[in-house]
């Protein structure tokens, strides 16, 4: 069943245009010029309950603006939008109850309080009960390993804490999709991992549908089934990320440490994009040459040591965004 | 119905708690501008009260009436910002992206925007209303009429401000003409209505609702009218209707934006 369905959904914004200098600035105040950017051009796609989706794009992409007509912050210049069988726009109070946003870059928590005192609000916004908030906020906490945290004021947690904090304050009203907009920007790598771990098993124990965006490719690979990129507001994928390895991931790295100088101008199918010393670091196109036939053209008997790895995801998903 | 209603009170009153709480997280400042807001406001009588050693009748004001007219326009902005906090700031709010967070709540936009902060200068000059009321020796008649007005004044106000706050939606940042006719609207409520003659008061009963906040209730005070009474409530629900509307309106050209933010 799908819970979100987006069709021919366009986003434009007008900007003015202002020549450079003051007789730019005349020129604008008396004679202004518009251009219209197509933030958001034509995209449909679905997702089902309970999935993972990673929906991913270079910066201005147009993802975070997608969201915004999600969730019902933004009204699309076109198209049609159904979350839960809602129209965000016009039901944006009803959907509320049934969604949840973190935002990596936007707090919701009152920095100069405990977060305990904005999760009470923000039970009293929910309309949820004192007796049953408070029940709530104990689960989170347990889950999400808050402990004292949440009785210190926001403005003296860590980055990671505070994240943790306010991913609790998203899910204080058991939302049924969470919209997840880079929530792991800045973050350590322990938290990194903590917050992951936490997605899954909300993802896993209550069947949430997360829809997430992330710079970070390792949330991705982590946690994500299926990828859309998106790319000067158009989809430019829209796939399982096995199918995106299986389709892209066709070259390999091979790294060579020789004992001596040795001269591979005979082996066909790999291209040497580093030289050290003895130390050759190669690709090698899977699809041309299998990696059992390079092997054979090497000098076995000169290698000391030898390393081949999968490039990574990051630079298959690099070389989609440039196309 | 009445369970929403509850629910918006009791909202409400969260909103209120969280807020003071947090101001009070610093309270010399706290009380500072609580104190320092009184003395300031008081300020402006102590040179009234020596205009009128020269001359009994300023505008057709005694001073008495002018101290009900500060009384007034200060209680009534000062609920209006203790209630409505964010009102002042509904520009910024607009043209930097700031609205996201209350989009994503369940609760009626506008109430929810306005209601989140407190200005907590603004409990100063909510005081110094009831101060002056003291001081005059006001009966029981009386301090329910100002309480009255306190309201509806302070409504009228805060929907003033959502009028032309608003307007950011369509022309971006106008920070120096809000701030300007904000100051415009306070000014003229606080001199006699008397002084002020032909378009200028025609400016003060329709796009500059000084006489409505301050001027009527002065008079309502002075001789009991409930007709002009009535004008004023009809006015503060037709002025709710027209910010109402506007900011709908504009919403649909809300662009939201990318930057970085943290709630005070």
């Amino acid at each position: 069943m799908n819970v979100i369905e987006v069709k021919n959904l366009n986003k434009q914004f007008k900007s003015k245009v202002k020549e450079e200098g003051f007789k730019g600035s005349m020129k604008a105040m008396f004679k202004p010029e518009y251009k219209i950017k197509d933030a958001v051009s034509d995209i449909s796609f679905n997702v089902e309950a309970g999935e993972m989706l990673a929906f991913i794009g270079p910066n201005g992409a147009g993802k975070s603006t997608t969201i915004k007509m999600l969730t019902g912050i933004l009204f699309p210049t076109s198209g049609d939008i159904n979350v839960l069988g809602l129209n965000p726009q016009k039901d944006r109070k009803e959907l509320a109850y049934r969604i949840g946003m973190v935002n990596g870059q936007k707090s919701q928590l009152w920095m100069h309080l405990p977060a305990i005192d904005s999760y009470k609000l923000f039970a009293s916004i929910y309309d949820i009960e004192d007796k049953e908030a408070d029940k709530r906020i104990t689960e989170l906490s347990e889950v999400l390993n808050l402990g004292d945290i949440i009785n210190q004021p926001v403005r003296t947690l860590s980055l990671g804490q505070r994240m943790r904090c306010e991913i609790a304050a998203s899910l204080i009203h058991k939302p049924e999709i969470i919209f997840f907009d880079e929530p792991t920007i800045g973050l350590d790598p322990v938290v990194k991992q903590e917050i992951r771990k936490f997605v899954k098993e909300l993802n896993r124990e209550f069947n949430t549908t997360v829809f997430f965006t992330s710079h970070d490719i390792g949330d991705i690979e982590k946690l994500c089934k299926r990828v859309i990129i998106v790319n000067n507001g158009q989809i430019v994928l829209n796939d399982s990320l096995k199918n995106l390895k299986y389709n892209y991931l066709n070259k390999k790295v091979i790294d060579i440490k020789f004992d001596e100088e040795v001269c591979l101008d005979n082996v066909c199918g790999i291209e040497i994009i580093k030289k050290k010393g003895f130390d050759i670091k190669m690709e090698v196109n899977t699809r041309e040459q299998s990696i059992k036939n390079i092997l054979e053209c090497l000098p076995l008997e000169k290698i000391v040591d030898i390393n081949i790895s999968d490039i990574p995801l990051e630079e298959v998903i690099a070389e989609i965004y440039g196309k | 119905m009445l369970t929403v209603v509850k629910s918006y009170i009791k909202l409400l009153y969260k909103y209120k708690v969280l807020n003071i709480s947090a101001a009070m997280e610093y309270r010399v400042s706290f009380i500072l501008q609580i104190v320092l807001m009184i003395l300031n406001n008081a300020a402006f009588l102590i040179i009234w009260g020596a205009l009128f050693t020269v001359n009994k009748d300023i505008g057709g004001y005694g001073f008495k009436d002018v101290m009900l007219l500060w009384a007034i326009s200060s209680s009534s902005f000062g609920f209006c910002y203790v209630l409505f906090g964010n009102g002042r700031k509904l520009m910024t709010l607009i043209i930097n992206g700031e609205l996201d967070v209350y989009l994503l709540q369940p609760k009626n936009l506008l109430f929810n925007i306005l209601v989140s902060g407190t200005s907590v200068s603004a409990i100063g000059d909510f005081l110094y209303g009831y101060i002056i009321l003291i001081i005059l020796g006001a009966d029981i008649k009386l301090w329910a009429i100002f309480s009255l007005f306190v309201v509806v004044s302070g409504i009228i106000m805060a929907m003033f401000g959502i009028i032309v706050h608003s307007l950011s939606f369509y022309l971006n940042n106008i920070k120096e003409f809000i701030s300007n006719i904000e100051m415009f609207v306070i000014s003229f409520s606080i001199y006699p209505e008397g002084i002020f003659g032909g378009f200028i008061r025609i400016l003060l009963y329709t796009v500059v609702p000084a006489g409505f906040m301050a001027y009527i209730p002065v008079s309502v005070m002075r001789h009991f009218d409930i007709g002009l009474l009535l004008v004023v409530i009809a006015f503060a629900i037709f002025e709710t209707i027209i910010a109402v509307t506007i900011f709908n309106k504009g919403l649909k050209r809300y662009g939201s934006g990318n930057m970085i933010n943290m709630r005070g």
